[in-house]
């Protein structure tokens, strides 16, 4: 990643999650949109492989087509039932305010899509403590690279 | 904003009935507020998927000479190469006029397989 680098971080940091393991991002395209106001809580789901993917209304609003990969490179996506789904490509950031970092990262949508989740590709930038009897997740450390916010 | 407009009598009378029933009395601009809303997104959507086929069509037509672009960034917009860039934010001002843009990483391959795990199906 170009201008890039590379943060040092020792703070851990934690949310509180007592049913899903999630934990608080806020997402921002290159044009400077950004969802939301204050971080939100997003699902980790070890079940997708890719690294974000947003809801289609949500992909929309944020005018994600303005930095859209082409439909060569759209991946196939493949649920647990067998279902053939093929998914739209763009670019944007993932930030963690209270890391105050921004990851580029893949986006990816499909049409009728509610779900909003990071996936594996995403969390394998980081070490991550899922604490379940703590009732918490937290981001320890990575050895990603990155930019500050 | 104030639009005086007539509109047919057959119309006029089912959109007093659906109003009513949703929104009862004084539903009316509410329901002209969301008519609007919806205008608007399905122009949006319409412009969105023609300047995409647009765009997709002249990446296939270039597909040839990006080679050249390898590692830098590429951006086309109405139907053609507008420009390239060392970063992904050098190409923000660009065509800001279009409804739909590509860019991308020439040379990059993102991943053309996903599982989607068990939380996803199609609506």
């Amino acid at each position: 990643m170009e201008n890039s680098e590379k943060i040092i971080i020792e703070e851990t940091i934690c949310w509180d999650s007592e049913d899903l393991f999630a934990i608080g991002i806020q997402i921002r395209t290159f044009g400077g949109m950004l969802h939301s106001e204050a971080e939100e809580l997003v699902q980790l789901d070890t079940g997708y492989d890719g690294e974000l993917l947003l809801p289609y209304k949500l992909y929309q609003d944020l005018a994600l087509y303005q930095w859209e990969y082409p439909e060569e490179y759209w991946p196939v996506g493949k649920t647990v039932s067998g279902e053939i789904i093929e998914l739209i490509l763009a670019k944007g950031q993932v930030l963690i305010p209270r890391w105050n970092i921004a990851l580029e990262v893949f986006i990816e949508t499909f049409e009728g899509n509610e779900e909003l989740l990071l996936g594996r590709s995403f969390i394998r930038k980081f070490k991550v403590l899922l604490d379940g009897p703590g009732n918490k997740v937290c981001l320890i450390d990575s050895s990603a690279t990155w930019r500050e916010m | 904003m104030t639009i005086t407009t007539k509109i047919p009598k057959d119309l006029e009378a089912r959109f007093k009935r659906e109003v009513e029933q949703l929104y009862g009395a004084g539903g009316t601009a509410k329901a002209l507020e969301r008519a609007i809303e919806l205008w608007l997104r399905e122009t949006r959507d319409e412009m969105v998927a023609r300047e995409r086929k647009l765009n997709n069509e002249a990446f296939r037509r270039l597909q040839p000479e990006l080679g050249k672009y390898q590692g830098r960034y590429v951006l086309i917009a109405h139907g053609r190469l507008q420009g390239v860039g060392d970063s992904i934010e050098s190409l923000r001002n660009l065509a800001p006029d279009a409804h739909h843009r590509l860019v991308f990483k020439a040379g990059e391959l993102p991943p053309r397989k996903r599982r989607l795990g068990w939380r996803i199906r199609r609506k």
